[in-house]
């Protein structure tokens, strides 16, 4: 009953806020739209971001597409991007901070072949392993020089094939996507040494939402952000209610229609894993988490100094304090 | 009461008609029944049959017309069809009707489950046509619903293209803040998205109107949902879109309705197909029904067709039993007449054909019965007595006459036979004493092999040192030999003179040669008993006669071995002069001073196996044979032979042969052989010879005589070899016997003449045939000469001299003076003018004298032209017994002439004769053979001109 109430006044809402005139905010995922973002077209669909006074626009990316540069040059109010890059881009200059950290875990793992003679880490001496390079690598080595081996990292393609095919011993892949790609392509799991960036302790943060610093310093803006972020959260809660119909929802948002409706729905699945487990902290940034990736950075020299300000939760809180 | 036959015959024959129409009134009646019982099956089972194919026909019609139902169009067409299809169910229904109104019930549960099925068929056919006709609806629907579609699609494309310009329009829009413009670009992107869904939307509805899989339209359907929800999406923030799109999208939504119509056609699809597949097996049991219906009719035939089976048996039996019944009837009637009518005209008919033979002293039978036969019987008895009478006078005469052509018969008859049985023991004692003849001749053939090695090793031992007791020893055994030999060659002489082979020769020889021979056989003899030998030749006499020296030896040495043999002491003498009594002819006498002969024995003298007492033989052993061989050799020759004798005082044996002078220059190389000791003259020194022989024995005899006068001998063992080995090497002379293994002496010379004539390579013949047609075999054949075994040293010597040395003159001569001689050739004239003949043969025999030739030529023409005459008529009389003598005569003749075909085909003749069953063929030959001796004669005649 009180779900079809509810549902009524939000059918209502947007006539109501529509008269009122809406908040423009432009917002640019770092990928392809697809349901690891289902959080925010749930929030878009379902009027969450109008309930809140917004008129969200969400762009979705792809290879050779940079969401900084469009946040930098204005095009963009946020953007969806991994805590490695931003903190590297900060402080090569550019006046990046993050508001919120939705990803609380990394889906980062590397993939490798058991038939290659890779069951455990030190297996790892001397093998191809593919990366990305978008700063992956550098956990990837962080890894290895922990475990005192070393290894021919190499820049691998958008997808699996080298793995499956058994042309290299290794992949990088997230747990959410290339990983299932693995298996949707015909490899078993118990064919596959997963290593869990995550659990070993070598993972960086990934998902979160970063605006640029003179956003914050314009008191309307910062108060669309503050709106933004509790919409988005309200997102997300309502995609780990119901993820079903968020899966319909991402795929109904797919522009060209391609989506594999499987992958998506296990994709969701995983995704949903790497929120924070506690529904109060979504898109809390976890400080030891941040410590980890600040530690992993600097010990590889990807940065140089320890930041500052790179982080503002003040936000969050006040975005929390409006979904009471 | 007795009948007349006539009248006993009418019965008979009318009793036999009664039963033979009784019985082809039965046989009729029984046939007419079955033929009505078959004619009544035929009417129940054809008619059936046909209807019921008919039936099956007329289902199958109804069922394809039915499955034809699906490809109507129109509504009328619909009509049309389901119009037929009545008409058909109508036609079943009577053809059904047809086929059982009158069936027997047996038929009945055919008929009962038949009809259901075809109701059943009925009821199908209308349920398909129900299902048609919705599919038929479906598809217009469909056929709407894909216009809708197309239109709808169209109308979506047309209210996006202003939305779509309006966002471009905007976008290219001055001084815009840069959040606006992403916000702008955002929904240009979705715009164009929403477009190529709409495309997208109206190609999956169209797709689901052309599925024919449940599942297919399961996905399709949520696609179509998605799509149209994606629209709205992407639709979402775009201004006016509501006014315009959102009614083509409800548009779109409501098109929807095309799963639900795809469905519906699936369902009706499947149902239609279960109809048909119905159908199919009710057609199927229609059919099973029909089959049965007729297997039933045909047991029904069956059954009809055994009835009158039985019904045909039962006729048959009955016209069986009648016939029978005729049969005895007309058994009987025939036994009655044999009996009674025939018996009584058969003795009339004996009675009257003796009557006629002319025996008249016979009793009538059946004079005393009462029908025909008794009436016939008394005028026959009255023509008895009337012949009896006339008979007797003309009997005495004839019994005369027949007598006396009795008597010529029998005797012509045993005259026949007479002559029959002398003619047949004649061949047959020809025919005995020549196998006989040619038995012996084989035979001494056989035994003079032998012998040539006995005395030729004898005559080498001799010459060898040794004791005086070996030389004794080895002397007896070449006495002994010598003396078998001369046995050997008299029993030949004589088997040859029986087989009328032994022929003469006429060549030169000397008078002195033949005493020089008579003296050196017959001095020796002489000597041992310490007689005189005389040996005088008149000297009147010319040196060089013509003749068979060796056959005139043979007489003189056969009568003056008599001589010494019978004369103890004294004188044996030997004379040749011409005879007194007859100027042609030479006479040679011998005389001795021996034991005489008896009157009575000079009589038989001659005879064969003939010796004055039959104790002379014990004393002075011999065949008996000699003066038998002597008389005939000397009449062969032309002469005769006589005695004169006394006993006690001495014999005087003497012959005559013709005298023929030869002149001196004819015997020019006679005299340059003349007593030349050629073993001695060393001419033979160093000559090349190839001696082929195949038996070891005589090879190694002759290798040493041979090498022992200083010839290079190199042996062949048969004609094959020594044919490769002449071709190999150059042989001065080749020295061949003539029987061997692989290939003969003739064989083998007639080979090598084909490479090197008669003077490039003489070959001498050596061989233990002593006839003379082997003799001219071999000089056809391609031989120099010809010397018999055993061997005598002093011919082969000579022999060897006179060809050897041969060659080497003419080794010497140009080829100018070759030509020049071969120019100056007299033979030439005869060989050009007798193709057919072999002069060099004649020339041999006679020298090379052409006029002396000549008139042997023409005898020869003469002396064959009744022969002919003798075989014409034969040929005419297709007799061929007596053909023999006359072919036999002409062989003879053309032999002596060297006429070689005619005396090959003559030969041929003869052995074709002895055969049996040749007739024809001889017939055939003969034709031939007669041709051929008028073209001989034709040739001879030439030389008269």
């Amino acid at each position: 009953m009180i779900k079809k109430q509810l549902l009524t006044i939000l059918l209502l809402c947007p006539l109501v806020v529509r008269a009122e005139a809406l908040d423009p905010l432009v917002m640019q995922l770092h990928w392809v739209t697809q349901t690891q973002f289902a959080g925010y077209y749930v929030a878009l669909d379902r009027g969450l971001y109008e309930k809140h006074g917004l008129d969200v626009t969400i762009l979705s990316s792809g290879p050779n597409l940079t969401p900084s540069k469009n946040l930098q040059s204005g095009r963009v109010d946020v953007i969806i991007d991994w805590l490695p890059n931003a903190l590297v881009r900060r402080e090569q200059g550019a006046p990046i901070v993050q508001i919120a950290q939705i990803f609380d875990h990394s889906g980062y793992v590397l993939a490798c072949r058991k038939d290659h003679g890779v069951e455990k880490l030190e297996d790892l001496d001397g093998k191809r392993i593919g990366s990305w390079f978008v700063g992956d690598e550098e956990n990837i080595m962080a890894l290895l020089r922990e475990v005192g081996i070393n290894a021919d990292i190499y820049q691998q393609n958008f997808d699996v094939t080298g793995l499956v095919r058994g042309e290299t011993d290794c992949i990088s892949t997230m747990r959410y996507n290339e990983y299932l790609q693995v298996l949707n392509e015909g490899m078993r799991e118990e064919e596959i040494t997963a290593f869990d960036f995550d659990r070993l302790g070598y993972a960086t943060l990934e998902d979160g939402l970063y605006v640029l610093e003179s956003s914050l310093e314009d008191p309307q803006i910062r108060d669309r952000l503050v709106r933004f972020i509790a919409a988005t959260i309200e997102g997300w809660e309502y995609t780990i209610e119901h993820p079903k119909e968020a899966l319909e929802i991402v795929l109904d948002h797919d522009p060209i229609g391609s989506l594999d409706e499987h992958h998506q729905w296990r994709m969701l699945e995983q995704v949903l894993q790497l929120l924070h487990a506690d529904r109060g902290q979504i898109g809390h940034l976890r400080p030891e988490a941040y410590q980890q990736t600040i530690k992993l950075l600097l010990d590889s020299r990807q940065l140089l100094y320890s930041p500052v300000n790179a982080v503002n939760d003040q936000l969050w809180k006040e975005a929390r304090q409006l979904i009471r | 009461m007795t009948f007349s036959i006539r009248q006993r015959l009418v019965f008979a024959f009318g009793g036999m008609s009664a039963l033979t129409l009784v019985i082809t009134v039965l046989v009729w009646s029984s046939f007419d029944e079955v033929s009505t019982s078959h004619q009544q099956t035929l009417a129940d089972t054809i008619p059936l049959t046909v209807e019921a194919d008919k039936l099956i026909i007329s289902v199958q019609r109804l069922v394809k017309m039915a499955s034809q139902l699906k490809s109507i169009s129109t509504e009328v067409d619909h009509w049309e069809r389901l119009f037929d299809i009545d008409q058909q169910e109508q036609l079943i229904k009577n053809q059904f009707q047809n086929l059982f109104h009158d069936a027997p019930d047996s038929f009945q549960p055919v008929s009962t489950s038949l009809e259901q099925v075809l109701d059943q068929l009925k009821l199908n056919i209308y349920e398909i046509d129900a299902h048609i006709q919705k599919i038929i609806g479906l598809n217009r629907q469909r056929t709407e619903l894909a216009e809708k579609i197309q239109k709808t699609q169209r109308q979506f494309l047309a209210v996006m293209a202003p939305l779509i310009n309006l966002a471009l329009t905007e976008l290219t829009a001055e001084k815009v803040e840069p959040r606006e413009q992403s916000r702008k670009i955002d929904r240009l992107t979705r715009l164009y998205s929403a477009l190529s869904a709409g495309n997208q939307l109206s190609q999956d509805l169209h797709s689901v109107l052309l599925s024919e899989k449940r599942v297919q339209l399961q996905t399709m359907e949520r696609r179509v949902s998605r799509t149209i929800r994606r629209i709205r999406r992407n639709l979402r923030g775009v201004e006016g879109h509501e006014k315009t799109v959102t009614p083509v999208l409800d548009r779109f939504q409501t098109l929807s309705s095309a799963f639900e119509l795809q469905q519906k056609r699936l369902d009706a699809e499947k149902k239609e197909q279960k109809l048909g597949e119905r159908m199919a097996q009710l057609e199927d049991n229609i059919a099973h029904q029909v089959a049965r219906l007729i297997r039933i009719s045909q047991q029904r035939v069956v059954q009809s067709t055994d009835e009158t089976g039985a019904l045909l048996r039962q006729a048959r039996n009955v016209s069986v039993l009648f016939a029978v019944l005729v049969l005895l009837v007309a058994l009987f009637s025939g036994w009655y007449v044999h009996r009674q009518v025939g018996g009584g005209l058969q003795r009339i008919i004996r009675s009257t054909r003796r009557l006629t033979t002319g025996k008249l002293d016979l009793e009538i039978p059946d004079r005393g019965r009462q029908d025909e036969l008794g009436e016939m019987a008394n005028a026959l008895e009255v023509f008895r007595q009337q012949a009896m009478e006339r008979d007797e006078l003309t009997g005495r005469l004839n019994r005369h006459q027949q007598q006396l052509e009795q008597r010529v018969e029998e005797r012509t008859k045993d005259l026949q036979l007479e002559i029959e049985k002398h003619l047949r023991t004649t061949k047959q004692l020809e025919q005995s004493n020549r196998y006989k003849s040619e038995f012996l001749a084989n035979m001494s053939h056989e035994i003079r092999t032998p012998m040539n090695a006995i005395i030729g090793f004898g005559d080498l031992a001799q010459a060898l040192p040794s004791s005086s007791e070996m030389k004794k020893y080895i002397d007896h055994i070449q006495v002994a030999s010598r003396s078998l030999l001369t046995i050997i060659n008299d029993i030949l002489d004589f088997s040859k003179i029986e087989a009328g082979k032994l022929e003469v020769e006429a060549r030169p020889f000397e008078l002195d040669q033949l005493r020089h021979n008579v003296e050196a056989i017959l001095s020796g003899q002489a000597e041992k008993k310490g007689l005189e030998l005389r040996c005088q030749i008149d000297p009147g006499l010319p040196d060089w006669l013509l003749g068979d020296l060796s056959r005139i030896t043979q007489v003189v040495i056969n009568l003056g071995s008599n001589a010494i043999k019978f004369t103890d002491k004294g004188l044996v003498e030997v004379s040749c002069q011409r005879s007194e009594e007859h100027p042609g002819m030479i006479r040679i006498a011998v005389r001795d001073q021996g034991i005489g002969i008896a009157k009575e024995h000079l009589e038989r003298i001659f005879e064969s196996f003939s010796q004055a007492d039959g104790s002379i033989s014990r004393t002075f052993g011999g065949t008996g044979l000699g003066l038998a061989i002597s008389k005939q050799l000397v009449s062969l020759m032309g002469g005769e032979i006589s005695v004169e004798s006394r006993e006690g005082e001495g014999s005087l044996f003497s012959f005559t042969i013709p005298y023929r002078p030869i002149a001196p220059n004819q015997t020019l190389v006679a005299d340059e052989e003349k007593g030349i000791s050629v073993e001695e003259s060393g001419v033979l020194e160093g000559l090349t010879l190839l001696l082929v022989e195949d038996n070891p024995t005589n090879q190694l005899l002759a290798v040493t005589l041979l090498e022992g006068v200083g010839i290079e001998v190199d042996v062949a063992a048969n004609g094959e070899e020594a044919v490769h080995q002449v071709m190999e090497k150059h042989y001065d002379l080749a020295l061949m016997d003539l029987h061997m293994p692989v290939m003969n002496g003739l064989e083998a010379t007639r080979f090598i003449r084909k490479r090197f004539d008669v003077d490039q390579l003489p070959i001498i013949a050596m061989t233990a045939n002593v006839m003379e047609q082997h003799r001219r075999e071999a000089m056809e054949a391609g031989f120099n000469d010809y010397l018999t075994k055993p061997i005598d040293q002093d011919l082969l010597y000579q022999a060897l001299a006179k060809w050897g040395r041969k060659v080497e003159s003419k080794a010497v001569e140009s080829p100018q003076s070759l030509l020049s001689q071969r120019e100056e050739d007299p033979l030439a004239p005869l060989r050009e003018a007798l193709p057919l003949f072999n002069v060099e043969l004649l020339a041999h025999l006679v020298g090379e004298e052409p006029e002396i030739m000549r008139e042997i030529y023409l005898q020869f023409q003469q002396d064959t032209r009744e022969e002919l005459g003798l075989i014409r008529r034969a040929l005419e009389d297709k007799d061929t017994v007596a053909l023999s003598r006359p072919i036999h005569t002409i062989k003879g003749i053309a032999a002596n002439v060297g006429c070689v075909a005619v005396q090959q085909r003559a030969q041929a003749l003869e052995l074709l004769l002895e055969q049996e069953g040749q007739e024809e063929q001889v017939i055939a030959e003969a034709c031939l053979l007669v041709e051929q001796v008028e073209e001989a004669q034709h040739q001879v005649a030439s030389l008269q001109e």
